[in-house]
């Protein structure tokens, strides 16, 4: 256990030898230690993923199967109305009977799914001006498309805890305030894991069913554990209880059994299936299913044919699956030299870490159901853009100075420094100081996690700018910028991947990167 | 404590250019790292991979010195795990982690590997200990709980501060052991499904008392009338045989079970659906269990033909639990009569898990409340060399009739 009397002295010792203590520690000890960290992990690049439709191959999480989930209903749940061209919470889940016997109903700062992953931007005739692919608007500040009024901005507190910085985040940036560990009653109201902030972008969704690990670090595990955290996260103010509302009760419970409304399987049925893109993608959701992946043919509308299949197995019948699986491209439309070349560039230099055939997220993820041992089970990447802070955020909390009240929270606040103890492969621990995004290391407590986050698909990349968990590249071009300079070279895993390119290699690459 | 201030110092000193703070009073692993590599090279992964293309041997190699963390290879159909053990419970709730008798826990280690082919249809463990104490007593504290009173010793409690031991009458472990001196104790090593999610049991709790009366195992043929249903996540565990440490605490044991229908090592048993569940369902929240009460919870081991395929058991992610057991060795995992008195004692020793990403560290053992509520760090640390209680939910709120406090 942590002494504070040595860790006390250690600061004070640190001080007296000028050491940044924020600065993370590159020794070649570390970088054998965290290749011993990745090597711990049992990692599969078979392309399977974890949804509610692709439950075949694992073990029965929770509540599965899903028979009765409908991504119809879903999408009316996630806050759309059933076009999905408008926002409409009338149906949308956000609030209601608490499983917390005692608490009685729980009323929401007005938020829903659709306040951060809004609909397109259309004009006065319902042509679509913008595409959003489910985030936010791509313009910034905000608030010249989206009026102050709105919960984005009203309901702003139950994430950041009024964090002075947390408007120009939001506002010029994009970026939430987000505390990963703040309804996490094992440990203390004060314990650091709660009180670490992290200012993130609000990921757009697309493929959202064939990623592995969810958010921007990964450290959720399927996309039901996702939404419900979102869903209780973003709306409430008080950090000291989960009011998980989700599964009403019984009221009588526990006189009688249980008895549950799950309306967030159906939004996850909808998030899961509706955001397939191309739609010949949806065949990764369950192979089995000849509905989603039917057998190649020359039939009119068929997505693959025979040719297909000699072409990538040598037999000449064979299913979409195998056809997605063994050309990672069958769907990319490239057509000119140039996009060709830049292709030949992207599987020469980017799919060490883009490896997820005709997605392009990566694949390398623990086979098996979800485990009850959170988190990580993906492959997440440190490429450097977490220690640059390029906007400079501030990632001190802004936190009560005395324990909150519960259902009232705290009279006094004020920033504090956060330091996360992390636990170092060989048994030591690290007392880091928080100047930059923890990346994944705020949710593990592990060290050689420090400024790792997940592989984002790159499907529709053109429509996701601005770029990176933190938004700080705001194109495509500015996004290889960043792989080509020293920050990335000398990032953990920019030093095991390393990126050349030359203009016309650069050229080449962002013409393919262009039709994805 | 010179030597791990020098190592304080030299990594203040190596790294000036701004670095994190290692804390001089947790003493790091490293040396015993270094200690390997001084007398065997430098290259770790070098020196484990060797290990792994060979047949596991049975002396404490190299490899086994230098291991920190769990490495993997292979796929479902043939591949191999090989993970250190360290001191702590396996996830643990209740678990009583006594320091050695000696109160030195230099050298304390252990290792297992697994190589499992399903066209040979096995499953070969090679497990290694070394320095353990050689049949250590056990001698625990009464514990208070202020509903559950052990009829044996009602006036007999501590508060919980002190206790390192609760009477749980759904699991009966014996408080002190061994029983009969003769016996002496020894070392049992469970393989842990890690995945409380995917198997659920359901078990009945009176509807008027709201004390536990049993689950499935109890009331194969259904619910009891007057009762409430309440399905809880189990985790299967599977054991060796009982592994009795030489006079230098080193034990070295190999045994293959089948790939295709993992068993107890002896051949005769499956596993156990153990749980942790609350005794009085008002001490319990489903959603937030580990606010509540928790006590260990399990069921007879089933027969050999209820095992499951080894790749059932890979996807659900592997733990270890080494314990301390009886050391009566015609006794199988069970106990004589194969009823829930003594399926484990309950006092952990070794552990490590390697579905958590990156593995356990020394120091640190996996989180089982953490892991319940599915919240981080999934990891916590452990006291390095004294004796102590892991996790107990002794009281909580009451969550019932509205009552959000005692």
């Amino acid at each position: 256990m942590l002494n504070k009397k040595n860790f006390v002295r250690l600061l004070a010792g640190s001080l007296l030898l000028g050491v940044a203590v924020s600065a993370h520690a590159d020794s070649n000890d570390d970088r054998l230690l965290r290749d011993i960290f990745d090597r711990a992990f049992r990692f599969s690049t078979k392309v399977e993923f974890l949804g509610l439709v692709t439950n075949q191959n694992n073990a029965c999480r929770p509540n599965c199967p899903l028979p009765d989930a409908d991504p119809n209903v879903g999408r009316l749940n996630f806050g759309f109305n059933a076009a999905q061209t408008a926002i409409d919470n009338s149906q949308a889940l956000f609030q209601g009977h608490s499983v917390m016997l005692g608490v009685g109903d729980i009323v929401s700062n007005g938020r829903a799914c659709t306040t951060c992953h809004r609909p397109d931007t259309r004009n006065g005739s319902g042509q679509v001006t913008e595409e959003l692919k489910l985030g936010l608007p791509h313009a910034f500040p905000l608030t010249s498309t989206i009026p102050l009024a709105d919960p984005l901005f009203t309901g702003r507190e139950a994430d950041d805890g009024a964090h002075p910085q947390a408007f120009d985040n939001l506002n010029n940036h994009g970026l939430v305030g987000i505390k990963p560990g703040r309804f996490n009653n094992v440990i203390a109201w004060n314990d650091p894991f709660r009180e670490v902030i992290e200012w993130r972008k609000v990921i757009r969704l697309v493929n959202t069913g064939l990623t592995i690990g969810f958010l921007n670090d990964g450290r959720m595990r399927e996309l039901q554990e996702t939404a419900r955290g979102a869903i209780f996260s973003h709306p409430q103010l008080f950090d000291e209880r989960f009011d998980d509302l989700v599964k009403v009760p019984n009221p009588n419970f526990p006189a009688g059994p249980p008895v549950f409304e799950d309306r967030l399987r159906n939004i996850v049925a909808f998030a899961e299936t509706a955001t397939i893109d191309p739609p010949a993608l949806r065949a990764f959701l369950n192979p089995a299913d000849p509905t989603l992946n039917p057998q190649c043919s020359f039939a009119s509308g068929s997505q693959c044919t025979p040719v297909d299949c000699q072409r990538v197995t040598g037999s000449w019948s064979c299913d979409l699956y195998t056809v997605l699986v063994k050309d990672p491209f069958f769907t990319v439309p490239v057509q000119t030299e140039q996009q060709r070349r830049g292709r030949d560039i992207f599987k020469d230099q980017c799919m060490g870490c883009h490896s997820t055939p005709n997605v392009f997220g990566n694949i390398e993820h623990v086979p098996g159901a979800p485990l009850s041992f959170a988190p990580k089970i993906n492959h997440t990447f440190d490429v450097g853009v977490a220690q640059r802070n390029t906007f400079n955020l501030d990632f001190r909390a802004f936190t009560c100075t005395t324990k909150p009240v519960q259902g009232v929270g705290c009279p006094q606040k004020a920033f504090k420094t956060i330091v996360l103890p992390l636990a170092k492969m060989d048994g030591s621990t690290v007392m880091h100081t928080v100047t930059a995004d923890p990346g994944a290391a705020s949710a593990t407590g592990r060290y050689e996690d420090l400024f790792r986050f997940k592989v984002p698909q790159l499907r529709r990349l053109s429509k996701l700018a601005p770029y990176f968990h933190d938004n700080t590249a705001p194109t495509l071009e500015a996004v290889l910028d960043h792989f080509q300079s020293s920050y990335y070279s000398n990032s953990a895993d920019g030093r095991k991947y390393p990126i050349h390119l030359n203009n016309s290699e650069r050229a080449d690459l962002l013409a393919f990167l262009r039709i994805l | 404590m010179f030597k791990r201030v020098t190592l304080a110092a030299a990594v203040f000193a190596c790294n000036c250019s701004g670095d994190d703070t290692l804390l001089e009073d947790v003493a790091s692993q490293t040396d015993e790292l270094r200690n390997c590599s001084e007398v065997h090279g430098n290259d770790y992964l070098n020196v484990i991979n060797a290990y792994l293309n060979g047949p596991g041997r049975s002396e404490w190699t190299s490899a086994d010195c230098k291991l920190m963390a769990p490495i993997w290879t292979g796929d479902d159909d043939k591949g191999q795990l090989f993970s250190p053990l360290w001191r702590g419970p396996g996830g643990g709730i209740d678990d009583w982690v006594p320091a050695p008798p000696s109160g030195n826990c230099d050298g304390l280690k252990g290792t297992v590997r697994i190589d499992w082919d399903r066209a040979q249809n096995t499953v070969h463990y090679r497990i290694k200990l070394s320095n353990v104490p050689v049949s250590p007593t056990i001698t625990r504290i009464d514990g208070g709980d202020p509903e559950i009173l052990d009829p044996q010793n009602p006036n007999h409690y501590k508060p919980p501060g002190q206790a390192t031991w609760w009477y749980n009458p759904f699991h009966r472990a014996p408080k002190d052991f061994p029983i009969i001196p003769s016996d002496g104790t020894a070392y049992r090593l469970w393989t842990v499904f890690t995945t409380f999610n995917t198997q659920q049991a359901p078990f009945y709790y009176d509807a008027q008392t709201l004390l536990l009366k049993g689950s499935v195992a109890e009331y194969p043929n259904g619910q009891p009338p007057n009762t409430i249903p309440v399905s809880f996540g189990n985790a299967a565990i599977y054991a060796s045989s009982l592994i009795y440490p030489n006079r230098k605490g080193f034990a070295s044991r190999d045994y293959t079970v089948p790939y295709n229908q993992v068993t107890s090592e002896d051949g005769y048993w499956s596993y156990s659906a153990t749980t942790f569940v609350p005794i009085n369902l008002c001490r319990s929240l489903q959603y937030q269990p580990v606010l509540g009460q928790l006590r260990p919870y399990s069921p007879p081991l089933l027969p050999a033909s209820q095992g499951q395929p080894f790749d059932f058991i890979l996807r659900q992610g592997i733990g270890f639990d080494l314990t301390i057991e009886e050391g009566r060795p015609d006794v199988p995992p069970g106990g004589d009569d194969m009823n829930r008195d003594y399926i484990y004692s309950g006092i952990g020793f070794l552990q490590n898990n390697p579905a958590v990403g990156g593995g356990v560290p020394w120091g640190w053992h996996a989180s089982l409340p953490n892991a319940i509520q599915n919240v981080q760090p999934a990891i916590e640390p452990v006291p390095r060399c004294e004796g102590f209680l892991s996790n107990p939910h002794v009281t909580a709120p009451l969550f019932c009739q509205g009552q959000t406090s005692l």
